[in-house]
């Protein structure tokens, strides 16, 4: 079959390309400029077919087409097509051009599946990289991963010549195709129409036809038009859904950016780095060598902008250590990690935390991943989001217009609540022209009486650009929001606040749930947040949005609930190892309280552990290496359970019984315990003992924290302790205060010297007075 | 000297075959180099790599160093450490170029061990080595002198005593510097005309033997400890002559639960305790351990890191001293209770603190698991004081 395959003067010959490969990319223009065919056939949304020549427009690459659809449960799921200027599909396009040659897309619809097919990035070469035959070849080859796999046999030696190259490439994918345990029913279907594609290309055309597709699938199309039986080639039963109507479904061209273009990795795998193999393909086109050094010098440029000392001599070192693995690799020039591993070799001059990012390394990648942003030329469609924005816009009146004007939006109003949330979504993908000038504070939520917002709504030169920019989030402009946070959401690094605060702008924009990737990212930086008092701040948020909002939509939500409940477990676990918390000892005692509260407005929805909570608390007040502020804070979340009382509260009143911790332990208390401490006036009384059994000295010192201990009251709960306290002591009539004829400085200082000689009248065992 | 005893292999699996016959070379050392101990592949490798170009003055070409410390399956060769390729491929580039090579880590990550096996790959010598410590002196790294013959002759090549970096310049050799940070700062300097010119001045010696000039194939191996005093000890100017790599402990938690069932069984072998460990206690002692020292649990919660490493070895003697226990106070199987006590003794040692996260850990990371040893582990926790 490989000869077979490898024939290239048959009359279809199938090039097997890896997606974002140069150097398939550099073969397939070889290839068709030798054979001349009549057509040649790309992987590619077919339904693009009637609008391909929109994409030989002067364009900025990248670039992609954008595919969209409503599913019937209501869901919305896009897919890119993405170009750059190495893709080999691209380059195939041009060529054909080149060569008067028909170009045409051949592959399924993107609508068509993706009710079973998910991946938003229609060049991923999923089944090349999770094939078993990759992860045993990279074993025998000595190489970490598929991508290093692919360098060393494919892009790192330009010289190899063009049959060479397409039998490697299929005895590769053959192999990865006849290893993978299952082709998936998306793709049993989209070869099933590929094929059939081809077939009527090779009735319609007199030539030769050359077929580019991804290398996972040429062999199978091979083994299809020739009617073999091959590996994945029985065609699903399935009901051909009845595509959707035309209203909710599109393609359009949109622009794109390598930062995007590498960002979609993990799962949906494409070729990472784009900036690198940008410029590989640009050199191999000049005909340049040494790739690796233009690289190196932007990297000790980023670095050198950084404020990092990168010498002449340090590069001379990275430049070697690449070279010396380069050669040890048995490659004839630096490539892609040789050189990150000479960088990391040569410039890293400290320990490195496993699998811990490190700014050089941040740098490295940043050259890596190339900074280029594409731009469709004039005379193209405008990107679907384009028009779905100017639609809402018209639809609530909000169109930017040269004179400036106020939307004043009641949030009560369910029609001022809808316009609230295009705005929001206008303003998360950045926008020109739209922004919230006064409202609700939703994140202080000092006041929630009235709820409303004014926007300031004009027109601005950047409205068009940023809304065209923004085309690259999505069609809708639903979808493009919740795209854009999700992608905020991977740029926030271990902050639970700033997360929750995400969720806040995610339930503005109106997004009704949390999808999978989003959500997951949001929780694991919820689990990574080592911050006691950002992740009980994260705890308020979600807690009004959970519990107490009524116009976000956003109550006993699920998802919200999950992510809430995340957050409290663990904001209880820091709680526990939090220890001696140093100048933001309030702070604390909120963290504390958030959690109390959150167990008791959301606990018996969420099933929290009351035992747990309990056990919790109880330990921390009892540790000794923890401060006492804290202690009082668990003792009065406790007593405020029910689970202590006065009793054990006046027990450990003596344990604090020290002028420079009792203080802290009351706040603490009365923080969390302030009605049970209302409740039970003698634990007052108790603290007027322990207060009297001080110095002079030691009540100064016990003072402040005193003080700040009992502003938890309000002035008349304080009136009616002292009453308490007067009643308690026998005192009938409280005597009004002494006016002072002296300065209150004058008063201190009388009364310190008084102190003084007190005390050196007992040192000395004088008996002064009425002593 | 004698540093690390039987815990050191740790992060390197047994090979297959015994290499050492009782006959053989180094049949009665207690623990013979690893150059005598690996004779045998060491001359296959050069056997291969007879016509190859090599860099001057090694004895292998850098890929044949490469399959000797990680195996070879097609040449029969054991692998002799875990650890991911390109991390040992920069690591012996670097010996190739005009830098020397600083490797750096948690202790029990295997440094020196690492650092045996390349000079024995590279030189076929890898007992030019130098132990830093705070009274380590120039004269234990360059030379001394034979004053009996120093009085007798006045210097001369004859009364000069070679330390380990002197013969490693004149026989172009790897040369082995363990523990550098521990040395002062002033003594690691020394270092620096070496590695920058590759000359070493000998002022008491007369004409051309007054500079000894390396011979190609020198280079130093320094291994550091970030726990003890950190790389910070460090001039700027010497850290610039070397090239870093950090030795990570053992990613995979089945490597290391196959090491740890491995030596903490060998070692219960030798004791002649006849436990065994099962799979599901090991896999929670493990796990403890691994997720302790990354300060992050499977599922990606972060973990305050404790002050101690948590190092593979130490996860085998928590192991082998929870077998003990078993054996002797316990019904003869270990149980969860069993490594808990041991934790305590074997990787927290005296922070309290350590204890505090330790209980942490728990309470709210081990009560959620259900399966296999983990609810009976969770139990144990009465244990930890």
């Amino acid at each position: 079959m490989i000869d077979q395959l490898c024939d290239l003067s048959a009359r279809a010959v199938f090039f097997p390309v890896r997606h974002h490969s140069p150097a398939c990319a550099r073969h397939v223009r070889a290839l068709a400029r030798a054979m001349k065919p009549a057509a040649i056939l790309i992987e590619g949304p077919s339904d693009f077919n009637d609008r391909v020549r929109e994409l030989y427009l002067p364009h900025t690459l990248p670039i992609a087409i954008y595919s969209y659809v409503r599913l019937e449960d209501g869901a919305r799921r896009g897919g890119y097509h993405p170009f750059c200027e190495y893709s080999p599909e691209w380059v195939a396009l041009r060529t054909a051009k080149e060569l008067k040659a028909v170009a045409r897309f051949i592959d399924l619809p993107y609508a068509d599946i993706a009710n079973i097919d998910a991946t938003a990035n229609r060049y991923a070469d999923r089944g090349l990289a999770q094939s078993k035959f990759v992860a045993r070849l990279c074993q025998r080859a000595g190489v970490e991963t598929f991508d290093e796999l692919w360098d060393a046999h494919f892009e790192a030696d330009r010289d190899l010549p063009l049959e060479e190259f397409v039998r490697r490439a299929h005895q590769f994918c053959l192999h990865s195709r006849l290893m993978d345990d299952t082709v998936s029913e998306s793709d049993r279907l989209r070869e099933s129409f590929m094929a059939e594609q081809v077939r009527a290309a090779l009735k319609e055309f007199k030539g030769h036809v050359l077929v580019v597709t991804g290398g996972y699938h040429s062999s199978a199309l091979f083994a299809r038009l020739n009617g073999l039986d091959f590996h994945g080639t029985k065609d699903p039963e399935r009901e051909q859904d009845a595509p959707p109507d035309e209203g909710e479904r599109g393609i359009a061209l949109t622009p794109y950016s390598y930062e995007r273009l590498d960002s979609l990795r993990g799962y949906n795998a494409g070729m990472p780095n784009p900036g690198f193999y940008h410029q590989a393909w640009r050199d191999a086109e000049a005909g340049r060598t040494n790739t690796h050094r233009e690289l190196l010098a932007r990297v000790a440029k980023v670095l050198r902008r950084a404020g990092q000392p990168i010498s002449s001599a340090d590069l001379i070192a990275a430049e070697g250590t690449a070279q010396g693995l380069a050669q040890m690799r048995g490659r004839t020039a630096v490539w892609r990690s040789d050189l990150v591993d000479g960088i990391t070799g040569a410039l890293i001059k400290e320990e490195r935390a496993y699998n811990m990012r490190h700014p050089l390394l941040d740098a490295v990648h940043e050259v890596f991943r190339g900074g280029e942003r594409g731009e469709l030329a004039k005379g193209t469609a405008l990107p679907p989001l384009v028009t779905d924005l100017k639609k809402q816009l018209a639809e609530h009146e909000l169109e930017p217009r040269q004179v400036p004007r106020n939307a004043d939006l009641d949030l009560e109003k369910e029609e001022d609540r809808e316009r609230s949330r295009v705005l929001h979504r206008v303003r998360v993908l950045g926008i020109a022209g739209f922004s919230r000038t006064e409202g609700t504070d939703f994140a202080q939520r000092g006041n929630l009486v009235k709820l409303w917002e004014r926007w300031d709504v004009k027109w601005s030169p950047d409205h068009d650009a940023t809304a065209v920019e923004a085309a690259r989030y999505g069609a809708a402009l639903l979808d493009a929001a919740a795209a854009r946070l999700t992608e905020r959401a991977a740029t926030i690094d271990r902050n639970a606040e700033d997360a929750a605060l995400l969720v806040l702008d995610a339930a503005f924009a109106g997004l009704s749930n949390l999808a999978g990737e989003f959500a997951a990212r949001l929780a694991a930086i919820v689990r990574s947040d080592a911050d006691f008092f950002n992740v009980t701040k994260a705890l308020g948020h979600l807690l009004y949005l959970f519990v107490h909002d009524h116009v976000l939509s956003t109550s006993g939500r699920s998802d919200i609930g999950a992510l809430f409940a995340e957050t409290y477990a663990r904001g209880l676990w820091l709680l526990e190892t939090l220890g001696q918390p140093s100048g933001n000892e309030r702070e604390a005692t909120t963290g504390v309280a958030a959690l109390l509260d959150a167990f008791e407005r959301a606990g018996e929805a969420l099933n929290f552990d009351r035992a747990e909570l309990v056990g919790v608390f109880e330990r921390v007040s009892a540790s000794a290496h923890t401060a006492p502020i804290l202690r009082g804070a668990a003792l009065g979340a406790l007593w405020t359970l029910g689970e202590s009382d006065a009793h054990r509260a006046r027990a450990a009143l003596l344990l604090f019984a020290d002028p420079a911790r009792l203080g802290d332990f009351l706040t603490g208390l009365f923080a969390l315990a302030r009605e049970a401490v209302q409740r039970n006036p003698d634990l007052v009384v108790a603290v007027d003992q322990v207060v009297a059994a001080f110095g002079d000295d030691e009540f100064l010192e016990a003072l402040p924290a005193l003080r700040l201990a009992f502003t938890y009251f309000t002035p008349r709960e304080k009136h009616h302790l002292g009453l308490t306290l007067l009643g308690a002591l026998g005192i009938k009539d409280a005597a009004s205060l002494t006016k002072l004829e002296v300065t209150a400085k004058e008063m201190a200082e009388a009364l310190a010297f008084e102190s003084r000689v007190w005390d050196a009248a007992k040192k000395y065992g004088v008996r002064l007075g009425d002593e | 000297m004698a540093k690390k005893p039987a815990t050191k292999p740790a992060s390197a699996p047994t090979p297959k075959a015994a290499p050492v016959a009782d006959s053989g070379p180094g049949a009665n050392l207690q623990r013979p180099a690893a150059e005598v101990l690996y004779a045998a592949e060491l001359d296959k490798l050069a056997e291969r790599d007879k016509a190859q170009p090599k860099p001057k003055g090694w004895k292998l070409t850098p890929r044949s160093v490469l399959s000797f410390v990680l195996g070879d399956e097609d040449m029969g060769l054991a692998p002799k450490f875990v650890g991911s390729r390109a991390f040992l491929e920069r690591a012996i580039v670097a010996l190739a170029t005009n830098r020397g090579l600083m490797l750096i880590g948690e202790p029990g990550t295997a440094k020196s061990y690492l650092s045996e096996l390349l000079a024995a790959g590279i030189s076929g010598d890898s007992t030019l080595t130098v132990q830093g410590s705070a009274g380590t002196t120039e004269d234990n790294i360059k030379y001394s002198w034979n004053y009996a013959l120093l009085l007798a002759e006045g210097p001369s090549e004859r009364s000069l005593v070679p330390a380990p970096v002197y013969r490693g310049m004149r026989e172009g050799k790897i040369v082995r510097f363990e523990e550098i940070t521990r040395c002062p700062i002033e003594i690691q300097d020394t270092l620096l005309s070496v590695l920058s010119d590759r000359v070493l001045a000998i002022p008491e010696l007369d004409g051309p033997e007054r500079s000894l000039f390396a011979q190609a194939g020198f280079n130093v191996i320094a291994t550091a400890n970030t726990r003890d005093r950190g790389v910070n000890d460090m001039s700027a100017a010497l850290k610039r002559r070397f090239n870093f790599e950090t030795v990570q402990p053992i990613g995979s938690i089945e490597d290391e639960m196959a090491l740890v069932t491995r030596e903490a069984g060998k070692m219960l072998a030798r004791a002649a305790i006849p436990v065994s460990l099962q799979a599901d206690v090991v896999e929670v002692l493990v796990t403890t351990f691994h997720e302790l020292r990354h300060g992050k649990t499977g599922d990606g919660k972060a973990l305050e890191p404790l002050s101690t490493a948590m190092s593979t070895a130490e996860a085998v003697s928590c192991a082998y001293a929870a077998g003990i226990h078993a054996y002797y106070y316990g019904g003869g199987d270990v149980e969860p209770a069993h490594l808990v006590q041991h934790l305590v003794g074997t990787a927290l040692k005296d922070a309290p603190d350590d204890v505090k996260k330790l209980s942490g850990y728990f309470n709210h990371v081990m009560k959620g698991r259900k399966r296999g040893a983990w609810p009976a582990y969770y139990e144990a926790r009465k244990h930890l004081p």
